[in-house]
């Protein structure tokens, strides 16, 4: 059975299109068949940190619009054979999104897909209500910080009593917490929230914490996701944190501060 | 030209129908902040209110405010009540209207424009029907029905004496027990508001805020295993969070009314 799985946070620039590509090509990596779908109607980077930008032809809206169909919109991944994106449009406005559009567009990745990620824009607007609004699972992305958690808390209430699964009283949509962005350096220096902090005040499960890395960046400058990097400390802690959606129980790595020894210093990590 | 719209307006789909509704009316409750004006003499009102806000910029932050002027009814000097609702705006208030003035001064509020809101002495009447502030009372209703009570009690329908809520109460949600005890069984969120009419009990962490007995009862209490709230109100009294001692942050304690002062005690 296909699920449907919503990347989201409320504020914005914390990490939920990185979070959505990692997730992408760590499930793909699994063996998954797996779409990521970009709902920034108006915005769309999805489509740059894959790699995938010079491809697109047709997007979420032309598909909604009946333009084109969803074979026409689905872009392979180099990377993986089983990983694909769908663009969000450049040009339309967010008002071109409507529920039976949205529901027909999923209902057909469905017929196709082992997990489809919806990577939610920033706010709690009409890209980000649609976005949750059919999720199985939520990923909340989070960073270390008091606004960034007092948004995620927001977005779980929203999750609790707006969404498809709170509408018609179904099993609620399953909470999975992401805190990207992290510094345990920084946490002991008292400039950033801790993750027992964050646990404490979200009170979800959490399926990893995400370093600060510059890695990160360089990933999507290339448009390549960060999993598949290998030599990434991000990285890692994404494809440990796919892990631990899968039901694996993993002990977590980077949550501590260590300073880098001799070698360390040396080679750099 | 004019009509040219008006008849292009007739014939386009946009044509009003007196069938279709144009609002609906829903009974809510917003909490408003009672100032109560206690001195004709102004000199200090600009600098008092803005030290006050300052204590909790975010409470504060467009919060309804119903200026009292029981405190000044019978004070002869005339009140400068436009600088007192500029002074207010200027503040990032929102001034509901006046209530409890002299008719003198009642007129000149109204002259200026502003919103007269019905006397507290008019809402008190209409409240004694409520049974007495027993809360005991309410939680058994056959206790009622045998012995005589003093007030005709309000018809309350069905036995809902209690609301129970078993998800966390998140930043941005509101929970209103009308006409009884609100029972949250998880954590309330900063930035979550939970309302009562009854006793409020909390059985995870108040982060958010908390207000029971809104209409006016003052024996209405909260409980809560680990206080650590924006914001406590009993019938209207309130403490922000810097109003509330260490001492019982991060406590077990409940919350009452003594001598009109909102009351924290541990367990
Ligand atoms: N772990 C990390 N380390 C360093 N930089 C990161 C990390 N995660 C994300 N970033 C950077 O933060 C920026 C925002 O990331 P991203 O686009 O994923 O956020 P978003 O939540 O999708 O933003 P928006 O709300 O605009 O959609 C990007 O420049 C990205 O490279
Ligand atoms: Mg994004």
């Amino acid at each position: 059975m296909a699920k449907i799985i919503v990347v989201t946070s409320g504020k914005g620039g914390v990490g939920k299109t990185t979070t959505s590509a990692a997730f992408g090509a760590g499930l793909a990596l699994k063996g998954f068949r797996t779409v990521v779908v970009d709902f920034d109607i108006g915005l769309r980077n999805l489509d740059l940190i894959m790699g995938c930008e010079r491809r697109v032809v047709y997007d979420f809206i032309n598909v909604i619009q009946g333009d084109a169909n969803l074979n026409q919109a689905l872009i392979k991944t180099k990377q993986l054979d089983n990983l694909y994106i769908l663009p969000a449009s450049q040009t339309k406005d967010k008002d071109a999104l409507t529920q039976e559009g949205v529901e027909g567009i999923l209902n057909g990745l469905k017929e196709t897909f082992d997990y489809i990620i919806c990577d939610s824009p920033a706010g709690i607007e009409r890209g980000a209500y649609f976005a949750m609004y059919f999720a199985d699972e939520a990923i909340i992305v989070t960073n270390p910080e008091v606004s960034s958690v007092r948004d995620s808390d927001r977005i779980l209430g929203i999750l609790a009593s707006k969404s498809r699964r709170a509408v018609e009283n179904l099993e609620p949509v399953k909470e999975h917490l992401v805190l990207a962005r992290y510094s345990p350096k920084r946490v002991i220096d008292g400039d950033m929230l801790s993750v027992d902090d964050v646990k404490d005040l979200l009170d979800i499960p959490l399926l990893g914490a995400v370093p600060e890395s510059e890695s990160v960046l360089l990933a999507s400058n290339r448009g390549i996701p960060v999993i598949l990097d290998g030599k990434s400390d991000a990285g890692d802690a994404y494809s440990d944190a796919v892990s631990r959606f899968l039901g694996e129980d993993l002990p977590h790595r980077f949550l501590h501060y260590q300073k880098k020894g001799f070698f360390g210093r040396l080679f750099g990590s | 030209m004019r009509t040219d719209t008006i008849q292009s307006k007739a014939n386009g789909k946009n044509v009003a129908k007196e069938s279709t509704p144009c609002f609906e009316l829903k009974g809510s409750v917003i909490t408003m902040i009672e100032m109560r004006l206690l001195q004709s003499n102004l000199d200090f009102f600009s600098i008092q209110l803005d030290k006050k806000v300052r204590q909790a910029a975010d409470f504060f932050l467009r919060a309804p405010i119903v200026l009292d002027l029981d405190e000044v009814q019978n004070d002869d000097n005339e009140i400068d009540f436009l600088t007192i609702a500029e002074t207010i705006r200027a503040n990032n208030l929102v001034l509901v209207g006046f209530r409890n003035g002299s008719a003198q001064q009642l007129k000149q509020v109204k002259n200026l424009g502003f919103n007269i809101l019905p006397d507290t002495s008019d809402r008190v009447s209409s409240e004694i029907e409520l049974p007495a502030n027993n809360t005991a009372e309410k939680h058994t209703p056959a206790q009622n029905q045998n012995q005589k009570p003093k007030y005709t009690p309000k018809p309350t329908g069905v036995a809902s004496y209690s609301r129970t809520v078993y998800q966390p109460v998140r930043s941005g949600q509101q929970i209103y027990a009308k006409d009884c005890d609100l029972v949250i069984l998880n954590s309330v969120s900063a930035g979550a508001e939970i309302i009562a009419d009854g006793h409020i009990h909390i059985y995870g962490k108040l982060r958010g805020r908390a207000l029971a007995g809104v209409h006016g009862d003052k024996s209405a209490r909260i409980f809560c295993s680990n206080l650590e709230a924006e914001l406590i109100s009993i019938a209207g009294y309130y403490r922000v969070i810097e109003e509330i001692e260490d001492r019982v942050k991060n406590q077990a304690v409940q919350i009452y009314l003594k001598d009109e002062r909102v009351t924290i005690e541990k367990f």
